[in-house]
């Protein structure tokens, strides 16, 4: 009999010691959401591409860390998978398109190969996305969709998000590194995966 | 991969466990296991963990804890896909009766690791050397795991995820060998980066090489992870 006392203690300890700890920390979280709560403007936005049946299905999502929340359909139009970002008011943020690193210029890809190699001794990308935002001229991001499906890419700034895994004699892991229409470093940000601890 | 598909794996498995149940030479265990991660650097990472095997037939008199196996271990990467490892369990066994038994384990691994978004395909090799109280014994290990979220392409915090796992293992010493195969399936909660629970079925297929049949082991697994 003691010993059943003895593990409900160290099992209820162990979930109480888990209620309080997840109340401490904050992460972003996604979730799948309907059609009908995304903000308006943003559905019409997408209009475009939903309107005459260029896309049938799309996903939408909401991803808030806690203070900021983004909302964003994923889609499929002529064989690229998309993601379009819009912000809680419903003003687009980026489209991205998931590209394979061939199809940037050959020109840019040189230069973000240079820009790799500066920073990794090892690398390997995982995964390239091309990324279309506004240009200053719109700030409100309002005429990106028509500009992207009308090619209009004078109007456009095309920006390229790559997900790589280097090494180099400090430091080992996912990285997200983002250049920008020359293909120089903009922003590089570390990608934190989940512990291996449960498969290791 | 929906609720009821979920709902009607684990009613299968459970059937399985059921089936063999029935038979005299299975066994029930319940083994709650914590553990705790910490990495010193991008490529080092340590482990503590406190595992104990119960046995369920056992639960209202001495012989209910069979073991309890705490254990320590490292890891370094070679790249973000490749480990190497290495660690050493102690075993306490029957802890509850007099005259109780204990194991030193070694162990040396190599691991690694495919990531489809967050879908995670591991394998892992595992050399042990077992040191008894009465005896000393080499084991080889395989094991491919393999874990991905219910919800959505991306696991995120709150959500739940499953993992399956199967392990291959071959137990030898001068005198003898032997072989074991065990299959796992889990579920697990994802609370936040730091922590996740899960709740495992195990079944080990045991004695496959000694001659006189084989021996059935239901594990039942309650882990807690934390790490930072």
């Amino acid at each position: 009999m003691t010993l059943k006392y003895l593990f409900t203690a160290l099992l209820s300890i162990l979930f109480l010691s888990q209620v309080s700890f997840a109340q401490d920390l904050k992460e972003e979280v996604e979730n799948s959401i309907d059609k009908d709560e995304m903000p308006a403007s943003a559905l019409d936005a997408l209009e475009d591409f939903l309107e005459d049946q260029i896309v049938t299905d799309a996903n939408y999502y909401r991803e808030t860390d806690g203070e900021t929340t983004t909302f964003e359909a994923k889609l499929y139009w002529q064989d690229y998978q998309y993601s379009i970002e819009f912000t809680d008011e419903g003003l687009l943020l980026d489209i991205e398109q998931l590209i394979e690193f061939n199809e940037i210029p050959e020109g840019i890809q040189g230069r973000i190969t240079q820009i790799m190699e500066e920073q990794f001794s090892r690398f390997r990308m995982t995964r390239v996305q091309r990324q279309y935002i506004s240009d200053e001229e719109d700030e409100d991001g309002e005429d990106v969709i028509e500009d992207f499906l009308e090619n209009d890419m004078d109007d456009l700034i095309v920006r390229y998000e790559i997900e790589v895994e280097g090494q180099n004699r400090s430091e080992m892991g996912s990285f997200e590194m983002l250049f920008d229409p020359e293909g120089e470093l903009i922003q590089r940000r570390r990608i934190v995966r989940r512990s291996i601890d449960n498969i290791w | 991969m929906s609720f009821i598909r979920i709902t009607f794996l684990f009613l299968a498995v459970s059937l399985l466990a059921e089936t063999g149940f029935a038979q005299s030479n299975t066994e029930w265990i319940w083994s709650p296991e914590y553990s705790y991660s910490w990495k010193s650097s991008d490529r080092m990472t340590y482990s503590a963990k406190v595992s104990m095997f119960n046995s369920v037939e056992n639960i209202d008199n001495r012989s209910f804890i069979q073991n309890i196996e705490p254990q320590l271990s490292f890891a370094y990467g070679l790249t973000p896909r490749t480990k190497i490892g290495g660690g050493y369990y102690y075993r306490w066994s029957s802890p509850l009766l007099d005259g109780y038994q204990y194991e030193h384990r070694l162990l040396q691994q190599v691991g690694f690791i495919n990531f489809i978004g967050d879908r995670r395909i591991a394998h892992r090799l595992r050399t042990e050397q077992r040191i008894r109280s009465s005896s000393y014994q080499n084991r080889v290990r395989y094991r491919i795991s393999y874990d991905f979220p219910l919800e959505g392409d991306r696991l995120d915090p709150g959500e739940r995820y499953l993992i399956f796992s199967n392990e291959v293992m071959s137990a030898f010493n001068a005198n003898e060998a032997d072989a074991e195969n065990r299959f796992s399936a889990g579920l697990g909660w994802f609370f936040n980066r730091q922590q996740k629970f899960e709740l495992g079925l195990q079944y080990r297929t045991q004695d496959i090489f000694s001659g006189d049949g084989l021996s059935h082991l239901f594990l039942v697994s309650t882990s807690f992870y934390m790490n930072r």
